[in-house]
């Protein structure tokens, strides 16, 4: 394969690489785990003159727990985050999604960051994140913002970004007691495959009732997509198979699927339905399990 | 699988009694069963392969080497104005820009009949049509010459159908129309026995289009040699090679030298297809006079080489009450793609094996080729066997489920016996083991307690489904009649005056073993040591044509050849032992490293004897050569032999299948082969996996994307093959019943591994759903909507 001529850089702190990036202008790209980057590249999908790569960049690195919320800095890649005990004790969820996305050799380049910031409509690890309340932190010129993870993403490879912006962080919301997380999702293979349709929902219980319930979906929409009606669906109600295929088919309504070679959009519709039947049952389940 | 290899093994392993004997010094001569052959000795190939000693096409350093690029258009059918290449030719790096007229000899490829323009002039009619040929000292620099050539051409109107292709309407891609072949049998009376058969099943099958996925993507060299052209590259046909780039070139046969480069993998897939890229590296190296390599990366591999045929099939199976088959009418329809290639041989064995290994006394089939602006057809494992083999299996299930019969008994009561018509009305004087397979299939997979399970289990309706299905099939082994001439195959065997021995054969290692093979029937025919054998790369150079590597027929043609060779040989070392022990020639035995006499094993070596017979002017090489008796047949009825031997062998699959998704996943596989005498033992083992696999994927996920004539999802990412996860449980039996003519009684396997998968699968889903499934492949998204489709009517009754 063939990748066009480009100049690497290798700044070693996140305010370095910004203002590199704001000062290459249009012609550069931020590389993490090249998992996207450089396919694109090769692909001639994207063009670039210059590269910034980030791994030599200590702050990006690392899984954190501050409080009530977990840091999982930018270049965590799919590896770590299903190896992290952290990930696995506080963010279950992003752990399973972590874990389900391409293969071992992709999971150890692929980092969180990246996936996030190629913000490409199958991603797997966005929906969980949205699901659990998660935000972004990003780094700008004029400093640090975070936004909510949800409001990240404004289309198919675009986010709220401005070019030269730096992806940070992830932060979690630390999961508490007697909540649960889970990521379904469908490809046609077992392994290494890309996700038909995916579903992500969380849940918190109050008592026999649930407290907080999100839900997310993935390659179902332009982007990855909050469905804040599930939400309202069951939020305070008590859970059951009724309430449940009352909430999936609110989710199958909310996907704006599109028809293409993995599948109809009807096709991944129904199979929304399914997986946020699936995805709310393993919730409640890991709940009641989570003293 | 593991036990029963040991099982097998231990059933060859010589009495206890025998093995007890306390060895003596001077050794009796070991009884006359094999000592190498059906053992699983180290593969000849296996050391260079794993350490990554093996010098592929890629690894390959000439001086001067240039990158070969071939450059397609964005038209899949249209009337070209104008190509111009004056730009690309300005671009740093590039050294030859050549169109058309550059093509010294005829510009005209095809293995069949040459109606393919190795670069487009006038028409194009494919999306993998090329345009031009670039060399450059880069791929870098070939590339942006390529983005650079303008070819302005007037659209056509697409023929995307091989149905359509053939309707008076349709658009002509070729001035001899759009019917490239068409194959027939006529047997019996089918019209009378249509009129009075009591059960009529009619149903129309589809199956797509398989890309071969061979690890090693196509790739070769051709370099200037002496006024002719010496090439070397990643192929299953080296002689095939040789004479495309003889045409293109304008040269004799004997002015091209092809040696075959180790080559990963070829499925057929390398059968025609890389004299493609062959021609395209020869006529650049002509034009430059530099070395010329062309390499092709994935994306480029799955666009323009060629894929397992697409079909329909409209298919008619007619029966009596007792499940007895009377009739069958099928038309086949194989979209060819823009040219012939292979596409009218494949046509002609789907033609020739669409009655599977069944008696049916009154047949009506007509195979029609066509051509479309679809991808384009060529050689897969199984060569348009799996395809019918679908077809005719789920018809047999139909009949089944019709009749409340077992699957496996209607089978046994319409399998061919000895003495049987074929339905091309040849009487089998060899015995046909389909029942053996079918028998040894259904007691090893506990088929009925399965069935009853599976059956049992979906009567509580669950999402998760289950099935269990058969398919039998018949494998008509080597060429068909109808390509006869090109079965003779050559080895040459050279015995070394310090007794290492050179074998050369006519065919290629594509990773299926056949050096591995060879070597053993070397090694064992001459009485060696399989140590003391080496293969040699396949040399056009070295060999005398031995037609191609495909056809399963490499263990047969090229073993025989290769016995041949090394009983010629061992002719002219005896009377020299004979001489050397004092016993008479009859009485002198090579076998097993070591020379006997009388019985027992002499003070004189192999070592020895190959010496005193180099210094007593012996000739000790030898090309052996092997041709099947002829084989009589009529290409106007179909009617007679269209093969020398056939293979029989019964899979079961077992499946879960998730309605909701419509997910398949074959749970478990129970193969049992006929293969006459497994030589290598491992090999043969391999062969039927790695079948299995490739079956299972064509059967569940293979589904290449064409919409317009265009592949939509030339990569991995998009087009899925079964991985490790995917790998049923797998159990084989063998059925080792010697065929006459083969070498130590060996018959082929490399397709007959391959061809009954999609259909047991088929079946098994179809036992799971209660439905007949009719396209492959059973992709989830269509197992779904045939799901609901099935249910709901039932789900409207009450």
């Amino acid at each position: 394969m063939e990748i066009c001529d480009f100049t690497l850089h290798r700044p070693t702190t996140a305010a370095e690489a910004v203002a590199l990036a704001f000062e290459l202008g249009a012609g550069a790209r931020f590389l993490a785990g090249g998992t996207d980057l450089l396919v694109d590249l090769k692909q001639r999908r994207l063009a670039a003159t210059h590269l910034i790569a980030l791994d030599g960049i200590g702050e990006l690195k690392g899984i954190t727990r501050n409080g009530d919320t977990l840091e999982v800095g930018a270049l965590s890649t799919m590896s770590d985050l299903g190896d992290s005990d952290a990930v696995r004790e506080h963010a279950p969820g992003l752990a399973q999604s972590a874990m389900s996305m391409g293969m071992v050799q992709i999971r150890n380049r692929a980092t969180i960051g990246g996936n996030f910031s190629a913000a490409v409509p199958c991603a797997d690890t966005p929906p969980i994140c949205i699901a659990a309340g998660a935000s972004v932190r990003i780094l700008g010129k004029g400093g640090v913002r975070t936004v909510a993870a949800e409001t990240f993403f404004v289309g198919p490879r675009q986010t709220t970004m401005q070019p030269g912006e730096l992806l940070t962080a992830i932060l979690w919301p630390v999961l508490r007691a007697k909540s649960g997380a889970s990521y379904q999702r469908f490809a046609r293979r077992r392994y290494a495959s890309l996700a038909v349709a995916g579903v992500a929902a969380q849940l918190s219980l109050d008592g026999a009732r649930i407290g907080k319930a999100r839900m997310a979906l993935a390659s179902v929409a332009p982007t990855p997509l909050f469905v804040p009606a599930v939400s309202k669906i069951l939020d305070g109600e008590k859970p059951g198979a009724a309430l449940f295929a009352k909430a999936a088919r609110a989710a199958a309504d909310a996907a704006r699927p599109i028809t293409d070679m993995r599948g109809s959009a009807a096709y991944r519709r129904d199979l929304v339905e399914t997986l946020a039947m699936r995805a709310l049952e393993q919730a409640l389940a890991n709940a009641g399990q989570r003293p | 699988m593991t036990a029963d290899r040991s099982r097998r093994r231990a059933a060859k392993r010589p009495p206890a009694a025998r093995r007890a004997t306390p060895r003596r010094k001077t050794h009796s001569r070991p009884d006359p069963l094999p000592t190498v052959v059906g053992k699983s000795p180290r593969r000849v190939d296996a050391g260079a392969k794993a350490s990554g000693t093996a010098r592929y096409t890629a690894d390959l350093s000439f001086a001067n080497l240039l990158v070969g690029y071939p450059v397609t258009s964005r038209f899949t059918h249209a009337r070209i104005r104008r190509i111009d290449v004056s730009a690309a030719r300005r671009v740093p790096g590039v050294v030859a820009v050549l169109t058309a007229e550059d093509v010294p000899g005829q510009n005209q490829i095809g293995v069949v009949i040459a109606d393919q323009p190795l670069l487009a002039h006038d028409l194009i009619r494919s999306a993998a049509d090329r345009v031009a040929l670039i060399a450059a000292l880069t791929r870098e620099a070939a590339l942006a010459a390529a983005r650079l050539v303008v070819v302005e051409a007037e659209p056509l109107p697409l023929v995307c159908d091989p149905v359509a292709a053939l309707e008076p309407s349709a658009p002509l891609l070729h001035p001899r129309g759009n019917l490239a072949a068409k194959m027939v049998i006529r047997t019996g009376d089918y019209a009378k026995a249509r009129a009075k058969a009591p059960i009529v099943l009619e149903q129309t099958f589809t199956t797509g289009h398989q890309e071969h996925a061979y690890l090693e993507p196509n790739a070769v060299v051709a370099v200037p040699d002496a006024g002719g052209m010496f090439l070397t590259g990643s192929m299953q046909c080296p002689f095939y090679v040789q004479k495309g780039v003889a045409r293109v070139l304008g040269l004799s046969h004997a002015q091209i030298r092809v040696v075959q480069a180790p080559t990963g993998g070829g499925f057929g897939g390398k059968e025609d297809y890389p004299s493609e890229p062959a021609a395209c590296a020869a006529v650049l190296a002509h034009h430059t006079g530099r070395p010329v390599r062309i390499l092709y990366n994935r994306s480029e591999d799955i666009a323009w080489s060629s894929k397992r045929h697409r079909t329909v099939i409209k298919h008619t199976l007619l029966a009596d009450r007792d499940g007895k088959l009377v009739g069958l009418k099928a038309t086949i329809y194989v979209d060819a793609g823009a040219y012939l290639g292979l596409s009218s041989v494949v046509a002609e064995r789907a033609n020739a094996s669409a009655g599977g290994p069944y008696r049916i006394p009154n047949v009506e089939v007509d195979t029609l080729t066509a051509y479309t602006n679809n991808p384009f057809g060529g050689a897969y494992r199984g060569f348009g066997q799996p395809q019918v083999t679908f077809a005719l299996e789920s018809q047999l299930d139909a009949l089944a489920r019709e009749l409340g019969a077992d699957p496996i008994e209607l089978r046994l009561k319409n399998f061919l016996r000895q003495g049987s018509r074929t339905v091309t009305d040849e009487v089998l004087r060899q015995p046909p083991l389909a029942a053996r397979t079918a028998v040894e299939a259904r007691d090893r997979s506990r088929w009925a307690a399965k069935r009853r399970a599976a059956e049992t289990h979906n009567a509580a309706d669950p999402d998760r489904r289950h099935g269990v299905g058969v398919a039998s099939m018949l494998y008509g082994c080597c060429l068909h009649a109808g390509g006869q001439h090109l079965e003779g195959s050559a080895a040459l065997v050279q015995i070394h005056p310090d007794a290492s021995v050179s074998i050369a054969i006519g065919a290629s290692e594509i990773g299926q073993g056949a050096y591995t093979a060879m070597a053993m029937l070397a090694a064992e025919a001459l009485g060696f040591a399989y140590d003391q054998i080496h293969v040699v790369p396949t040399d056009t150079a070295l060999v005398p044509d031995s037609g191609p590597t495909v056809a399963s027929r490499t263990t047969i043609m090229s073993g025989n050849a290769v016995l041949d060779a090394a009983r010629t040989l061992g002719a002219r070392l005896r009377p020299v032992a004979a001489e050397l022990c004092g016993v008479a020639e009859s009485d002198v035995v090579l076998q097993a490293g070591a020379v006997w006499a009388r019985g027992k094993q002499a003070a004189l070596s192999i070592a020895e004897l190959v010496t005193a017979a180099y210094l007593r002017k012996v000739n000790l090489a030898h090309t052996g050569w092997y041709a099947p008796p002829k084989k009589l047949w009529d290409k106007a009825t179909g009617r007679g032999q269209p093969y020398s031997l056939y293979c029989y062998g019964t899979l079961v699959a077992e499946v879960s299948v998730d309605t909701i998704t419509g997910l398949v996943t074959v749970q478990r596989v129970t193969a049992v082969h006929d293969v006459g005498k497994a030589i290598y033992g491992d090999g043969v083992i391999g062969q039927i996996h790695g079948g299995i696999v490739q079956g299972l994927g064509y059967a569940t996920m293979e589904r290449l994307a064409v919409a317009d004539g265009k592949i939509l999802n030339p990569t991995f990412t998009d087009y899925l093959i079964p991985t490790a996860l995917d790998v049923p449980e797998i159990d084989i039996g063998l059925i080792e019943e010697p065929y006459e003519r083969g070498p130590y009684g060996a018959k082929g396997i490399g397709e007959p591994a391959l061809i009954p998968v999609a259909a047991a699968i088929a079946n098994a889903v179809s036992h799971a759903l209660g439905f007949p499934l009719q396209d492959l492949p059973l992709s989830p998204e269509r197992v779904k909507l045939g799901w609901e489709a099935h249910r709901s009517p039932a789900a409207a009754a009450p």
